[in-house]
């Protein structure tokens, strides 16, 4: 996750997981469905006031936002020159803002800019969907979901939840083998790239050793506490809808329908 | 009460190899009992409780003979599943057995893993939190927790599958001694009060003597000594024999007990207070203090200058450190988990850059050094041995330093070869470190900064997870280094270590230094100890505690001497 959880008092973190999980989704759906600048500012907008209504560390992904800049202004500029604006229906997509070389040759199109632009926007709303997810519904609670899926046995929700958990501990682990090799004397960052690769080749033995034993100890410890009996439950915590989660949950199923809807009459789109 | 475990006529080796881990044990446990079995790593104690729960030869294969009767269960032919709702077993690393995302969710795995419902989960799970008192940790998340919180969870998670008995393999070992009360405390409330059978796997004996019902002392895979804890402990030679550590109470009850000062041996500190309190002293004593402090014009190897440091930037984790270490000095840091010890060691090394104030080493700043550079100079040995050793074989891994540092071949070969004289590794030269003890793996750990023949060497908690023979080694090898003129400085929470070889402490609370002195100056300063939550040696507890002793006493030998001449 970009952001971690936090137990907040705020509405969002009040709200029913699967009420959170579902507006993610339409989001997605959305980002994948839209390529109209304007449709796609609009969800990006809400989601500003949601985060801001979820308290949401906006500087946690700062960070990420000045990262992915220069990929997005790299979109904008190659779909700018070179999209097919023949795919899109609005009617100024092949007003010619200018040309890259002499002779009116290599021309740059304002539908091209716009669907470039509305491209970056919708990598920026699913980035920001999520992370607001990520940050005000626990990961318990995200299991807790996937765990009332028909597909999640109870033998996956286990390999998904140890996975999610240990990230952090296998993290822990690089940084400590690195640390232990800075003081035998290693110079991790000095060299050029490729030896500062070659360098970190001394850690893999360790680590993965290491996860190996972990493993291990982990399943000893699994079987002691019965894992591995022919039990289906899963132990799946039952879900509480207040009227508000209800009404929500409703509204976003109606406005699902209602985009995709839409969607097949031309709206969102460019 | 009747027998609940019986262990007839039992030997075990692991698949692939003919050495019995296990020779000919016949134990009987009976309902209710508190056992510890102890002894030296390798004895055969964990493999002994693994065949309890039916995990060997279920899960850990091999060729295991006799009959293991368990709650009128045969545990070798019955699935662990079964076994489990009789057995829990808690483990040494808290962090391999929590499963939840939630303290909540980590308990109710056993209960949910036998077939029950959620409502039925739930009730496991209340009661298990109330009856171990953790109730508020139920929503966090278990890897946040400290560590006698997360062992507290894992015990937790045991007992809510109400089991008749609960092994407990060294759960204490990875724990400062808060978290070790909080487990210790535990374990006897789950048996005095809800009467669990109790199967303790320790080497530290000196809290648990307290409790215990029975002491079984395994060696090479047999019962070395078996019975009531006064009359195994009654036997210290065979105990020394073997390189166990005896509770410090019943070493000095039975130096007392010898010249008849008592009628039996006491077992608690508290008991021998209790009794000693009640002779005479004939005599004043008087004091003959030694200074052992480093003179002052050795050289100032280590120079710590208002030191600040803050990991998240929102409160200091140091708070102006200011401090100077000399040449040869042999120092311990010590003070609770989160104290700063280990932020205050890895500045000295340059892993941790500080936010404020200064740091020297030999008279030269280090902010602009890198930590590859200080390493000729300060050597850092990890906790955990496991992430730092990289290579294939023993020799090789001792090479890694000096090759790093670019030292030429003769001179590796060299000290390779000493060092390998030095550490006790000389015959596994060419073995996968893997392969070696835990024990074997710290040696091999510190040899491979010794190589590097840094002035300083610092060693976080050598001495954590080993047995006291193993501890007295890596100490004794830590006093040679000294003894050559290297500085030593160490972090641990062993104050009975602190006290025979340390020449200097260093007390750390919240990121502050708050003592600084020999162990006989620090360990008088009670209320700073108790804020840093650092309790001295049973010996200085029992000494402070009876009025006529003086209260800086820090080892038995020096008691006794003390108290013969008072009392006599």
């Amino acid at each position: 996750m970009l952001v971690d959880y936090r137990k907040c008092d705020t509405p969002l973190h009040k709200t029913n997981p699967k009420v959170i999980l579902l507006g993610t989704f339409i989001v997605v759906i959305a980002s994948i469905l839209w390529t109209h600048p304007v449709y796609c500012m609009a969800i990006f907008a809400a989601l500003i006031l949601l985060g801001k209504l979820a308290k949401f560390p906006w500087q946690q992904i700062k960070w990420f936002f000045s990262v992915i800049i220069i990929p997005v202004v790299f979109i904008i500029i190659i779909q700018g020159f070179t999209l097919d604006t023949s795919l899109l229906n609005a009617s100024y997509k092949d007003h010619i803002l200018f040309y890259l070389l002499p002779n009116e040759r290599v021309p740059f199109k304002l539908g091209g800019l716009l669907y470039g632009f509305a491209a970056s926007l919708k990598i920026y709303m699913v980035v920001v969907a999520v992370a607001i997810l990520g940050y005000t519904v626990s990961p318990s609670d995200i299991i807790q979901l996937i765990s009332r899926a028909p597909f999640a046995s109870r033998q996956f929700i286990f390999i998904f939840s140890t996975a999610w958990k240990f990230i952090p501990v296998i993290k822990k682990q690089i940084t400590h083998l690195l640390d232990a090799q800075k003081t035998r004397g290693m110079e991790l960052e000095k060299g050029k790239l490729s030896e500062r690769v070659k360098k970190l080749v001394p850690i893999v033995t360790p680590l993965l050793s290491n996860s190996l034993e972990t493993g291990d100890q982990i399943a000893l410890a699994m079987e002691s506490r019965a894992f591995g009996t022919k039990t289906k439950n899963k132990f799946i915590k039952p879900l509480t809808f207040s009227l508000t989660d209800k009404i929500i949950y409703i509204l976003l199923l109606i406005s699902l329908v209602l985009l995709i809807y839409t969607y097949t009459l031309g709206y969102g789109v460019l | 009460m009747g027998n609940i475990i019986s262990w007839k006529n039992v030997s075990f080796n692991y698949e692939g190899t003919k050495r019995k881990v296990l020779k000919n044990i016949n134990i009987d446990i009976n309902e209710g009992e508190f056992v510890v079995i102890t002894g030296p790593t390798g004895a055969g104690k964990t493999t002994l409780c693994e065949t309890l729960n039916g995990v060997i030869p279920n899960f850990i294969k091999g060729e295991l003979s006799g009959e293991i009767i368990v709650d009128g269960l045969n545990a070798k032919s019955t699935p662990v599943y079964k076994m489990a709702s009789k057995v829990g077993m808690v483990f040494q690393d808290p962090d391999t057995q929590l499963f939840g995302m939630t303290v909540e969710e980590d308990i109710a795995f056993g209960p949910a893993n036998l077939g029950l419902t959620y409502e039925q989960c739930m009730e496991r799970v209340v009661k298990s939190m109330e009856d171990l008192n953790i109730k508020a940790l139920r929503d966090r998340k278990p890897f946040e927790l400290s560590g006698g919180q997360k062992q507290s969870v894992s015990i937790g998670g045991v007992y809510a599958m109400l089991p008749k008995i609960i092994v407990f393999d060294e759960p204490t070992s990875m724990l400062d001694p808060i978290g070790k009360e909080r487990v210790f405390s535990i374990i006897k409330d789950i048996n005095k009060k809800y009467g669990i059978t109790i199967v303790l796997v320790e080497h530290e004996m000196s809290e648990i003597v307290k409790y215990a019902d029975k002491v079984i002392v395994m060696n090479e895979g047999e019962i070395y000594l078996s019975g009531e804890v006064e009359e195994v402990f009654r036997q210290v030679d065979k105990l020394n024999e073997l390189g166990l550590e005896i509770p410090q109470s019943i070493e000095l009850s039975l130096k007392l007990k010898k010249d008849n000062y008592l009628g039996r041996v006491l077992l608690t500190p508290e008991e021998i207070i209790d009794v000693c309190s009640k002779f005479k002293p004939k005599a004043e004593f008087k004091s003959k203090e030694q200074s052992i402090l480093i003179e002052n014009e050795k050289e100032t190897i280590i120079e710590v200058t208002n030191l600040r440091h803050s990991y998240l930037g929102d409160h200091d984790d140091l708070k102006g450190v200011n401090l100077s270490i000399k040449k040869g000095e042999f120092v311990a840091i010590i003070g609770q988990n989160g104290a700063g010890k280990t932020t205050l060691a890895r500045h000295i090394i340059g892993l941790l850059k500080p936010n404020e104030g200064k740091l020297k080493v030999r008279g030269k700043e280090i902010a602009d050094k890198s930590v590859a550079e200080l390493s000729r100079e300060v050597g850092y040995v990890f906790q955990n041995p496991d992430e730092q050793i990289f290579t294939d074989s023993v020799e090789d891994e001792l090479k890694f330093g000096p090759t790093n540092l670019g030292e030429d071949r003769d001179y590796i070969k060299n000290i390779v070869d000493e060092v390998l004289q030095d550490v006790g590794l000389d015959k596994y030269r060419k073995v996968w470190p893997k392969y070696l003890s835990k024990g074997e793996r710290q040696r091999l750990a510190m040899g491979s900064i010794i190589t590097m023949n840094p002035d300083v060497v610092i060693v976080d908690e050598p001495t954590t997870g080993q047995d006291w023979r193993e501890t007295l080694w890596i100490m004794d090898l830590l006093k040679k280094l000294n003894d050559k003129g290297k500085t030593i400085i160490i972090i641990t929470h062993n104050m009975e270590i602190v006290n025979r070889y340390c020449n200097r402490v260093l007390v750390m609370l919240k990121g502050e230094l708050i003592l600084d002195g020999t162990p006989k100056e620090v360990f008088t300063h009670e209320d700073e100890l108790k804020k840093a939550y650092v309790r001295p040696t049973d010996i200085t507890y029992i000494a402070k505690n009876i009025d006529y002793m003086p209260d800086n006493i820090i080892s038995v030998d020096e008691f006794y001497q003390v108290f013969k001449e008072i009392v006599m």
